[in-house]
């Protein structure tokens, strides 16, 4: 099990010369083969810790008997808002409980401020965590709840605070309905409450836009770019790539348990754009079509089965611009050409082949 | 917000435990756990009412003592405490709930306490209430002390004994009434030797201390009678303890 100094910054250790900037390095991050159970993770990729980390990950795996749910993932956050993407069952929220020391990782080390959140029981009054579970405190009203979560946080006016971060989320403090009356969407925003009522430095955040309307959405987005603003880490995980376009430009790729990316989104989302795309083609001569297909240059691929046409191509863009011109050069009318590989689950499969 | 140094806000065990126990006590004593509690109080006075009409003044101290023993002590508190001590920190495990409560700043041992105080304070008259009538009605004064102890010491180690093994275990209930109906009504009853690991068996030997009806395998030590019932319980919660600081939280 590897173990690392404090982050730069933490504890009077200075940044070391020629360190990487506080941004996260926009770099796709390669990964070593995934360590057995019992085995200490070996190898594999180094992470450089940015100035004034929040939180870093290092080498974790965390394995169920023998489901490894994380292998051994290494990243780190800095202040801002980070995207925690992956398809479901990917190990976001595996990878979100070990960050606040809810779970212990089989493997590595995550350190919050340069603290283990599970040794330290401490550190938790710098998280917060709006989990993804619908279920909440039956017998209790909104104010309630989020005041008793002050009140274990040991914030001084808890009453207060809890009326102001209700009424940061949009919720009215003096209703008297009990949790379980309320919708999905504000019950969502009821755990976001309480996550951030006494104010921590790194916020996590379990698809906290699930149940929400797209005002509410909108608004909810804002406020998550208004705390990182503020110098918080505010880790969010979805599932929903247009959902994380929104969320701002750090993103952490994790799909089967795996770091698949990390980074800059924009770059990411190119990375996504440009890769090899499968295309069913249906037309009235397909047989014609196929024949005019093979040997152009953006197609590396053709196959025929005597009634549609599958085409791989590593440039979709000029390929969507001259389909037209080629099957009415092959005397073919096009019916229709659909994607085969469109869904999130081959982004990421191709994120993690690459 | 430039410090990268941590606050450590201090919660201390005075402010935690309150809340703790509001929190809990406000969530998990249902309708239908007060229902329970409320069935086997009543059944123990209605018991009390038939041995005082039915049984003859010659027989009515041994049928008490039996009535006290049997019942009271061998179901009603243990099954009452397995009612609400096992849930108590159990279901908030199995309704992923236990987060909001354990991602504080306070050391662990405080929701523990906290827990094991909501279960003992609504326990305590539950039981106490329902084994003091029993005494009362069925007129022998000399029970009501020994007795009032006996069920005060159940309380608190049963309480402990559940509400570690459902904050342990996923099946802490099942686990509960398994070591309730196997080990306390059937094996510790084979013998001596068996019955020194039984806490029905320590808490009938306080029991014992009001009535010269001689109670089976009630025949410990009487300082034993009080401590390991004691010992039970402080081992117990801070298994509970140890538990919610070592186990992955849902």
């Amino acid at each position: 099990m590897s173990t690392l100094p404090p982050p730069p910054g933490v504890s009077g250790v200075p940044a070391a010369p020629g360190a990487p900037p506080a941004s996260l390095t926009p770099a796709v991050i390669s990964m070593p083969p995934p360590p057995l159970p019992g085995q200490a993770s070996t190898g594999g990729a180094v992470l450089q810790i940015p100035e004034g980390a929040l939180v870093v990950v290092d080498r974790v795996s965390k394995w169920f008997g023998d489901l490894v749910a994380v292998s051994d993932v290494s990243f780190a956050v800095t202040a801002g808002v980070t995207a925690l993407l992956g398809p479901n069952g990917a190990g976001k929220s595996t990878m979100l409980r070990m960050l606040c020391g809810l779970a212990l990782p089989s493997s590595g080390t995550v350190s919050v401020m340069g603290k283990s959140p599970r040794k330290d029981p401490e550190i938790a009054a710098e998280i917060g965590l709006a989990p993804q579970q619908e279920s909440v405190f039956g017998h209790s009203t909104a104010l309630q709840f989020v005041r008793a979560s002050a009140e274990l946080q040991g914030v001084v006016n808890a009453d207060t605070e809890a009326r102001r971060v209700l009424g940061l989320v949009e919720l009215d403090a003096d209703e008297t309905r009990r949790l379980p009356t309320y919708s999905k969407g504000m019950r969502q925003r009821v755990k976001l409450a309480q996550a951030i009522v006494h104010e921590p430095r790194v916020i996590l955040l379990d698809e906290p836009l699930s149940g929400l309307d797209p005002r509410q959405r909108l608004h909810m987005v804002e406020l998550f770019h208004r705390l990182g603003d503020e110098g918080r880490a505010v880790i969010v995980s979805s599932h929903v790539l247009e959902e994380v376009e929104r969320f701002g430009s750090n993103v952490v790729v994790i799909t089967q348990g795996r770091l698949a990316a990390q980074g800059d989104f924009r770059e990411i989302r190119a990375l996504m754009d440009h890769r090899p795309r499968r295309l069913r083609i249906s037309s009235d001569a397909p047989r014609a079509l196929a024949a005019a297909l093979v040997g152009q240059p953006n197609v590396q691929g053709v196959r025929f089965d005597g009634e549609r046409v599958e085409i791989d191509t590593d440039d979709i863009v000029s390929f969507s611009q001259s389909i037209a011109s080629l099957s009415q050069a092959a005397n073919a009318r096009l019916y229709e050409v659909e994607p085969l590989d469109d869904d999130l689950e081959s982004v990421f499969r191709y994120l993690v082949g690459r | 917000m430039t410090s990268l140094e941590p606050r450590t806000p201090t919660v201390t065990a005075a402010k935690s435990i309150p809340t703790y126990f509001r929190l809990l006590l406000r969530g998990q004593l249902t309708r239908g756990r007060l229902f329970g509690l409320g069935v086997l109080g009543g059944i123990s006075f209605l018991l009390a009412i038939v041995v005082r009409t039915a049984v003859e003044s010659r027989d009515l101290e041994e049928v008490s003592v039996r009535l006290l023993s049997d019942y009271s002590i061998g179901l009603l508190i243990p099954l009452a405490t397995l009612i609400l001590g096992s849930p108590m920190i159990g279901d908030l495990v199995e309704d992923r709930l236990l987060v909001y409560l354990w991602l504080k700043p306070v050391p662990r041992w405080h929701l523990a306490v906290a827990a094991y105080a909501a279960v003992v304070a609504t326990l305590l008259p539950v039981v106490i209430v329902p084994v003091l009538l029993t005494a009362l009605i069925t007129g022998f004064g000399p029970l009501i002390v020994p007795a009032t102890v006996a069920s005060i010491l159940g309380v608190l180690a049963y309480s402990g004994i559940y509400l570690f093994l459902g904050a342990r275990f996923t099946a802490g209930l099942w686990l509960g009434l398994l070591y309730l109906v196997l080990w306390e009504n059937v094996l510790a009853r084979f013998s001596n030797g068996m019955a020194r690991l039984s806490l029905r068996s320590y808490l009938q030997t306080m029991l014992q201390r009001g009535t010269d009806v001689s109670i089976d395998l009630a025949d410990r030590a009487a300082w034993a009678s009080i401590v390991i019932p004691l010992a039970v319980a402080a081992f117990a919660v801070a298994m509970a303890a140890v538990t919610l600081a070592t186990k992955d939280i849902d």
